[in-house]
């Protein structure tokens, strides 16, 4: 799949947000610029740290660990807003990880890795991968901090 | 554009962070950190008064370098964090173990 690093796509009613990137880590940077003004515009500009850090964290991996940063496959990433609810889509096209043992996981404090899935299951109100793990939805409900 | 500044300072090096510590920056930060714990540095202070933006893997680098310093009997310490940031890392459990604070604190040797 060829993919083109400007293809982000804003829906008609500016609470959708879909794009598709290379492999490449600058390209997060993009995004999450994005993604700030799309929660900007629709006055969330409050959850924007929680939601960049989620986005960074999980495309972050799709690049690193599932396309294995192989420039040539592609992350697709959609941000959508129903009501007070943003739901993260990220998806990679790697073969997936075994996310159940995964997600069991606590990195010791001196561990300088592996620290993704813990950040996603504090800033997350659900996380949903499929069955092969290389496609994963989380969820954030606004709640008061 | 990202730009971390590092200052020695006294006994300590500052090394002022840009507006994001992620892993598009790190290893650059990484690199540069190595070579002054190669030469001798053993207190470092990592100042984010301009930092919006911490993913996992700039708090591996934190770790890192913490437990290098640690091992060297120096110190590691994190000042003027977001509140964000440091509720990141507290929630983390590592606001104490990396001497987070929304100020400018030294480390209390006891």
């Amino acid at each position: 799949m060829k993919c083109a690093a400007d293809s982000r796509q804003v829906n008609k009613t500016g609470q959708t947000f879909r794009t598709v990137i290379p492999s490449v880590l600058t390209e997060v940077e993009n995004v999450c610029c994005s993604v700030r003004q799309l929660l900007e515009v629709n006055g969330m500009k409050d959850r924007a740290f929680g939601v960049e850090l989620l986005l960074r964290e999980f495309v972050n991996n799709a690049i690193l660990h599932g396309n294995e940063s192989d420039v040539s496959k592609c992350v697709r990433i959609s941000v959508r807003i129903r009501g007070k609810t943003i739901a993260l889509s990220v998806a990679d096209e790697g073969p997936g990880f075994d996310w159940r043992s995964r997600l069991c996981l606590e990195p010791d404090s001196s561990d300088t890795s592996g620290r993704g899935l813990m950040i996603g299951s504090i800033y997350a109100d659900r996380i949903i991968f499929n069955h092969t793990g290389n496609r994963v939805v989380l969820v954030i409900r606004n709640k008061k901090s | 554009m990202n730009a971390e500044k590092m200052l020695h300072e006294n006994t300590e090096l500052r090394i002022t962070v840009g507006v994001k510590l992620t892993a598009a920056e790190v290893p650059t930060v990484q690199a540069q950190l190595k070579q002054e714990i190669s030469s001798g540095v053993r207190n470092i202070v990592f100042d984010m008064k301009e930092t919006i933006s911490l993913d996992s893997t700039g708090i591996g680098l934190l770790i890192a370098a913490n437990n290098s310093l640690t091992a060297a009997k120096g110190t590691l310490r994190i000042a003027h964090v977001s509140s964000d940031i440091f509720k990141l890392l507290q929630s983390m459990r590592l606001a104490d173990r990396l001497n987070a604070s929304t100020e400018d604190r030294k480390v209390q040797n006891g």
